[in-house]
């Protein structure tokens, strides 16, 4: 078996490839202009491990540029690989093979998913020599009620359907989440001081400067430049752009989601608001998350996510009425990159990810939006 | 560390995760629900960590049987002394 860059004498062989494993998953055929796909910034090179036979399996490997303690570093995402093996397990070597063979390729490798550390691939590449960690998750419930009767992880067991249906109906969640929102206004009326936003369509070339400027308060974090951001952040229906500003000063900008689309239905059918992406200076992360969360409250979503690992912008959600909660957002990354930030997972605290870190807005898009965006396309 | 045939086997089963003695040299490794990449991996370290030998997926991949396994390790451990 051979692992090699796709070139498209390899499409046949592509198609009865995704035909053989169609039941299980689905193999999309790489094209090779993927200029085409506007969305999508970064360079990806899918692998196919190929033999006589046909092709086997195939992963992406999408260079992004990173910063790690103020160094320019590319680092390589590993993205969505799949293997006959979930099909066939004649193939099981296959994924091992793809992994090893971009490890040859790329020092500095990652993966960043959905299911947790326990998940199939994450598994693969903790058991690999991998470092893993959860990127931490906060959720902040806008409506309790509606949250507690429409959550799925509380209405799987009959006891906890009683409990939280019990709790919904009392009103007590609603006046306690009220009531620390309360706290939160005139507490944060206080700090707050001239703090304000606005909702863009476009990112401006302001914030390379804001880049420039804060990157170095981050041990370990993607490049925020514009022409990333434009293609990360596509002019989608759901993806709201906010400019925040202290003493009518750019400080910072969010990225919004809303309504988040929830594929997966963790959140069943609740309507979710995700804070997507943030950036500023941890110093200003206090007046972004407090406008991107007034954002929105005003969109009229039952729940607001966010996934953040950086210290400042972890206080920054618990201080705007967030709260901690379990994270199925892992980041694993290669042994040398892991050497390259130690002591790892706890330099997480000193760098900045988020949720659209890895694989961006893909699962987050309308389905049709979605298909232009996925970088495998 | 040396080689045993059925603390091997049994070592297999375990970390696959099997019912105990329902693997034998003759089983193909196709028809074991718990052969997947993420096992493979597994027992790559595992004859790493025991054997100090390292496997490749090339070689593991021309394993089709239990016994086909354990030939590869007995064999490698024998190149190596």
């Amino acid at each position: 078996m051979d692992v090699r860059p796709y070139i498209s004498a390899d499409r046949e062989a592509a198609v009865a490839f995704a035909q053989r494993i169609a039941l299980q998953k689905s193999f999309v055929i790489p094209e090779r202009d993927y200029d085409d796909y506007h969305c999508e910034p970064r360079l990806l090179e899918q692998q196919v491990a190929i033999d006589e036979d046909g092709i086997h399996g195939g992963v992406g490997l999408r260079y992004d540029p990173y910063y790690i303690d103020g160094e320019k570093v590319t680092l390589s995402y590993y993205a969505y690989p799949i293997s006959e093996g979930v099909v066939n397990r004649r193939y099981a070597c296959v994924g091992v093979q793809l992994l090893q063979a971009a490890q040859a390729k790329c020092d500095y490798l990652y993966g960043i998913g959905s299911g947790g550390l326990s998940a199939p691939l994450m598994q693969l590449l903790l058991r690999s020599g991998f470092s893993g960690v959860n990127i931490p998750f906060f959720f902040q419930m806008i409506r309790p009620a509606r949250c507690l009767r429409t959550l799925p992880k509380l209405q799987s067991s009959p006891l906890r359907r009683m409990f939280a249906r019990g709790a919904a109906w009392s009103g007590l969640p609603w006046a306690v989440v009220k009531s620390a929102q309360l706290w939160s206004s005139v507490h944060n009326g206080r700090a707050l001081g001239s703090i304000s936003y606005e909702i863009t369509d476009k990112f401006g070339p302001w914030i390379d400067d804001l880049f420039d400027r804060s990157r170095g308060e981050y041990r370990f974090i993607a490049s925020r430049e514009s022409d990333v951001l434009e293609k990360i952040y596509p002019a989608a229906s759901n993806v709201r752009r906010g400019v925040v500003y202290c003493d009518n000063q750019r400080v910072g900008w969010f990225v919004a989601i809303v309504p988040m689309l929830n594929k997966e239905k963790h959140f069943g059918d609740l309507k979710v608001g995700l804070l997507a992406d943030v950036f500023a200076a941890p110093c200003h992360a206090h007046a972004v998350i407090a406008s991107a969360t007034a954002y929105l409250k005003r969109q009229q979503v039952d729940l607001l996510v966010c996934n953040a690992s950086h210290a400042a912008w972890k206080a920054a959600l618990r201080k705007n009425g967030f709260y901690p909660g379990p994270s199925n957002c892992p980041l694993t990354i290669s042994p040398k990159l892991a050497e390259r930030v130690a002591p790892f997972p706890e330099s997480l605290a000193a760098s900045h990810l988020t949720r659209t870190d890895g694989d961006g807005l893909s699962a987050f898009l309308p389905s049709s939006e979605a298909m232009r965006y996925q970088v495998a396309a | 560390m040396s080689y045993d045939p059925n603390t091997f086997l049994a070592e297999l089963t375990e970390l696959l995760e099997e019912e105990a003695g329902s693997l034998a040299p003759e089983t193909s490794l196709f028809d074991i629900e718990s052969w997947d990449s993420v096992n493979v991996v597994s027992f790559m370290t595992f004859v790493d960590r025991k054997f100090q030998l390292v496997l490749s997926p090339q070689a593991l991949s021309e394993c089709q049987t239990v016994g086909d396994l354990m030939g590869l390790v007995e064999n490698r451990l024998k190149q190596a002394a």
